[in-house]
């Protein structure tokens, strides 16, 4: 057992994890932040998706001691204060989500995209999102929801 | 923290590991690292015994035994106790046949110490029975079941049951428990045998001061502490930061002052217990004090200090003020008149199972509250107002209760539990501690009553003035309809014609006052019981003649005015007892010893009476494999309510009695039944039960008329089948055609109880009760020998069940009466542990011979009426009389604790 230090969503954390402890596995089994969901356990369908030092990453392909000393961002991180992010409210108002599994990893991907890219293309989400796999939208109102938290982004930020 | 050690240990014939520090204790690990609940934790310090194993073939209480005394040991706890084919063991069966097993908290502790007994001495006598379970103690029985139970398996001769008037099919008829084998075997759940994966602990830090402004509480250290994962103050409270049952003033973390020592200041919620503990030691709170108020004369006295600030009644929480007649014209024409006052102690409810709880939330975001309170849907209500959620969004799910007595009406550990959970969206459990249960948990009034009789030379009653002062304590709770009975029931079950009765239930920096069984007619009904002596004596006649002259009898009014026309049976009461004590005379003195019978009558209602909305549902189903199943929203404290709907459900629908299932107490699942108070579950539940299942026959009748080519109103309902007169089919199978037709057999009923007027009731158990005493002049001591109790129950529809009430109650009311006393210091918990509160034991079980009066009320399920609370009320008062009739020493101040009997003896020796 090797111990571990990390800050999850702002709060310091300790544990003591196995060497071959996935960061997912620490994320929800010891946690119990189970908003960031396991889908495939073969980094296919993006499900698990979280932010290390800022960059989205499949949790099920990064062992939690790869995470040692980083700063860990999950969807339970996201809504500041229990105001949703535009992202949350945009998968929310334009139908991106259904039965909602896959949901967490998608908003966590494209807030990624957001920040590197604040006003995508259509075809640009689309290639962003090319590590999820949704099975009950067909994805168009993912991309309508992301074009949603965009424009609110941006009126936020000039406002 | 010590280190941790690896253990091993063979429990009920499996070898295991565990590795915990050598302080551990034995119960710890089973409970806690092996998950056999079965063995129960009720006080932690090895007062109660309920947590006693088999090590090494030994009895031990685990609470005690720290690991490292146990490394190696052989364990037997409950749980391993069946007979290898996996039936009960003959110790489990006899204390199911002999209603050995009421809330059955402590039940598997008894089994464990009645196996070790039975396999040294096969054939114990009386002596034994007691000296092997010196250690254990029952609040539920009485003991009088247990020493029944040992004496089965030991092929003693018993005593017959007492006889019932009219037993039917089930009805009346002596049944064993449908919760009972669960209780034997301790597979049966309590709240705080619930294990979550991935639950949190919470603790309470309560106040220092009984009575203080509070200038500051920081948790920043507390929140510190690794493993914490939340501190709650009343900021942190989302909706109502009062709660209450009926008078909502109870703050469920203070935020202004704090007015006792069970005060909750914050709320910490960790990874385990230890570090919530220690959390606690790291939240420093200032506090500016105030002048306390220690008593109910104090806080009625000019200039006292203010509980609760801004009140325009000041500390008078509730005043009651009852007259009858002219009670001045009533003094004019009495012969003679006595003034005496009476004092009663604050006394603890004792439950062996402290409060427990879990709350989590689902996967809905709704919270279920697992736990045990008295009156479900009442404490859903106030979990949601504190929550600010719907009432909808909260469960509240009845575990196991582990006896309650009236001591589990108030929220307690639910409240708390559920906002921890919402704040940390995780399973939240949450346990007293026996210290913290005696802190925080409202007790039985202490009353101050100054009773002035008048009575004509023959002995008839015709004035009675009575002024009550309760102490209320810091909070509410239900003292306002305590002391409300206490005034209605002020003259006992006599008919004075002119009376008056001032009450005052006043707000003090105690424990909080509240519901305990008897409900303030214990208190007044002790001093009308020794007036009644008092008065006899002086106008030269029998306490029975005085008793004779005067009791409700039908054309008789109570107290309220309310004449009774119906199930009035304590005359047959009085006269059964008088009977039986003419059977036994007694050596009056004999060495040191003093014996001599004391008497008095009791009567309490059933249900809340004074025109409160008095109602409750339940709700029957039939299943197409021939069973039932009832669900009602009462909760089950251990009075054997699931027993009463399961034989009426039987009787009503032909259903084999082991065919019926009851499902009580979940507010998602159950029909609301309001509270289990006022003795009414039997008349409120148990009617809605009733016309349920007849409205159900009603439902199958035209299946079955179809089936059967009949007329539906000629079927009857029998043996598990519908019959006409020529042909009949199994009920299974009307069950089954009427589903596949669409019918589903389940009724909805909500019973309505008829409304009465102001101070009125539906109905009213009457009791009688003698008890021989023996007091021993040199030492004070007094022991109760014989009690003879013959009771008006209406119908005695449960008899084992109503066995255990009425021998459980007696026990209650001896405690009372001898060594009982919660003691408060300057608003300082004085009475700390389960040793303190002076629990009768075992070898203190009188002799008790009880007599069923069955005088039916027309509106009752059957006749019945309740039975609950009303033998607990006479004993005290009749110890008392038999007492002084022992030793012309009267006691006015409870209890007659032998050390001041001995003082009393010694200033006026009795010849």
């Amino acid at each position: 057992m090797t111990r571990i230090s990390l800050t999850v969503n702002g709060r310091p954390y300790q544990g003591e994890v196995e060497p071959r402890t996935l960061l997912v596995t620490f994320l929800r089994d010891h946690l119990h932040l189970t908003g960031t969901h396991i889908g495939c356990d073969t980094s296919q369908c993006g499900a698990c998706v979280v932010h290390l030092d800022g960059i989205s990453v499949k949790a099920c392909t990064v062992l939690a001691l790869q995470a040692d000393g980083a700063t860990v961002t999950t969807i339970e991180g996201l809504a500041q204060d229990a105001t949703l992010h535009p992202l949350q409210e945009g998968f929310w108002a334009e139908h991106g989500l259904q039965c909602g599994f896959c949901t967490p990893g998608m908003i966590m991907s494209t807030f990624d995209l957001l920040q590197q890219n604040p006003d995508p293309s259509d075809e640009e989400i689309r290639h962003a999102l090319e590590g999820n796999l949704c099975r009950c939208t067909g994805y168009e109102n993912i991309v309508r929801a992301v074009r949603y938290a965009a424009q609110q982004m941006q009126s936020n930020q000039n406002a | 923290m010590d280190p941790a050690t690896t253990y091993t240990l063979i429990v009920n014939g499996r070898p295991c590991e565990v590795a915990v520090t050598p302080k551990t204790t034995l119960m710890q690990v089973l409970r806690e690292q092996l998950h056999l609940t079965g063995t129960k934790d009720g006080c932690s310090t090895g007062h109660c015994g309920s947590c006693m194993v088999l090590k090494d073939g030994e009895p031990v209480r685990s609470c005690l035994v720290p690991m490292r005394r146990a490394d190696n040991a052989t364990i037997t706890t409950i749980e391993g106790v069946r007979q290898p084919d996996g039936s009960l063991h003959p110790v489990q069966q006899a204390y199911l046949d002999q209603g050995a097993t009421q809330c059955g908290f402590c039940t598997p502790g008894f089994i464990m110490s009645s196996i070790a007994l039975l396999a040294q001495k096969p054939e114990p006598t009386l002596e034994e029975i007691y000296a092997a379970h010196r250690w254990n103690v029952c609040r539920c029985t009485g003991y009088n079941a247990i020493i029944r139970a040992v004496q089965q398996v030991a092929g003693q001769p018993l005593p017959p049951p007492p006889p019932v008037k009219a037993p039917l099919q089930v009805v009346s008829q002596y049944v064993p428990r449908p919760d009972g084998e669960a209780k034997v075997d301790g597979t049966g759940r309590y709240a705080a045998d619930l294990f979550v994966e991935g639950m949190l602990h919470a603790k309470t830090l309560r106040s220092s001061e009984a009575h203080a402004r509070i200038v500051q509480i920081d948790v920043t250290a507390a929140r510190n502490l690794p493993g914490v994962v939340a501190v709650l103050t009343a900021d942190d409270i989302p909706g109502r930061k009062d709660c209450g049952v009926h008078e909502i003033d109870w703050p469920v973390l203070c935020y202004d002052k704090v007015r006792y020592v069970g005060d909750a200041l914050a709320l910490v919620i960790a990874e385990s217990e230890a570090v919530a503990e220690a959390a606690l030691g790291l939240i420093d709170v200032t506090y500016e004090p105030l002048p306390l108020v220690t008593g109910p004369k104090e806080a009625a006295a000019p200039g006292a200090p203010q509980i609760h600030e801004g009140r325009a009644q000041g500390n008078v929480l509730a005043h009651y003020n009852l007259e009858l007649g002219d009670v001045e014209a009533g003094f004019v024409a009495a012969d003679l008149i006595v003034e005496r006052e009476y004092r009663t102690q604050t006394v603890e409810h004792a439950f062996i199972e402290p409060e427990a709880g879990l709350a989590a939330p689902d996967a809905n975001g709704r919270i279920t509250v697992y736990g045990g309170g008295q009156i479900p849907f009442n404490d859903r209500k106030q979990i949601a107002a504190t929550l600010n959620l719907p009432e909808e969004r909260i469960r509240v799910v009845n575990c196991l209760i582990g006896g309650a007595f009236g001591g589990k009406e108030d929220v307690s550990v639910q409240i708390l539990a559920a906002l921890g959970a919402q704040a940390t969206g995780r399973p939240v459990k949450m346990v007293f501690s026996r210290e913290e249960s005696l802190r925080v948990h409202p007790k039985r009034h202490a009353t101050i009553i100054r009773m002035k009789t008048g009575a004509k030379h023959d002995g008839t009653l015709v004035a009675h003035e009575v002024e009550i002062y309760g102490d209320g304590g810091a909070y509410a709770s239900l003292s306002g309809h305590v002391m409300l009975r206490a005034t209605t029931h002020a003259a006992g079950p006599y008919e004075v014609a002119n009376a008056r009765v001032n009450t005052y239930a006043m707000y003090t920096n105690n424990v909080p006052s509240g519901a305990f069984r008897g409900f303030g007619v214990t208190q007044s009904g002790f001093a009308m019981e020794c007036q009644l002596d008092v008065l006899a004596e002086e106008l030269g006649l029998a306490p029975l003649e005085i008793r004779r002259k005067n009791i409700l009898a039908y054309g008789k009014q109570t107290l309220a005015g309310q004449v009774l026309t119906e199930s009035c049976g304590l005359g047959e009461c009085l006269e059964l007892v008088a009977a039986e004590v003419a059977r036994r005379p007694v050596v009056a003195s004999d060495g040191d010893k003093r014996r001599a019978w004391g008497l008095a009558c009791a009567y309490k209602n059933t249900g809340y009476g004074s025109g409160a909305y008095d109602a409750a549902g339940a709700e029957v189903e039939l299943f197409a494999d021939g069973r039932a199943i009832v669900r009602a929203g009462a909760a089950e404290i251990g009075q054997g309510l699931p027993t009463v709907l399961a034989q009426i459900a039987a009787e009503e629908l032909g259903v084999p009695y082991n065919q019926v299932e009851v499902l009580l107490a979940d507010t998602d699942l159950t029909p609301d039944g309001q509270a289990t108070t006022a003795s009414r579950q039997t008349y409120v539940t148990g009617n809605a039960v009733r016309h349920a299942c007849q409205e159900l026959r009603t439902l199958l009748r035209g299946t079955a008329a179809e089936m059967l080519d009949a007329a539906p109103d000629s079927l009857i309902f029998a043996e598990g089948c519908v019959r006409s007169s020529t042909s009949s089919a199994p009920l299974s199978e009307v069950v089954r055609v009427a589903r596949h037709e669409g019918r589903t057999p389940k009724v909805a009923y909500q019973y309505v109880a008829p409304k009465v007027a102001q101070y009125q009731h539906v109905a009213f158990g009457f009791a009688a009760q003698a008890v021989l005493v023996e007091v021993d002049i040199k030492t004070g001591e007094t022991r109760v020998l014989d009690v003879i109790a013959a009771s008006d129950v209406g119908r005695a529809i449960n008899p084992l069940g109503l066995q255990g009430q009425i021998e459980g109650s007696i026990s209650m009311g001896l405690g009372m009466a001898l060594q009982e006393n919660f003691i408060m210091e300057a608003g300082q918990v004085k009475t700390d542990t389960l040793h303190k509160c002076k629990l009768p034991q075992i070898n203190q079980t009188p002799n008790v011979t009880l007599f069923f009066v069955e005088d039916e009320t027309q509106e009752g399920p059957y006749g019945a009426k309740g039975v609950g609370e009303l033998n607990s009320i006479p004993t005290a008062p009749a110890i008392i009389n038999a007492i002084y009739n022992a030793t012309g020493i009267r006691c006015y101040s409870l209890p007659a604790h032998k050390t001041w009997l001995k003082a009393a003896l010694a200033a006026t020796p009795c010849p």
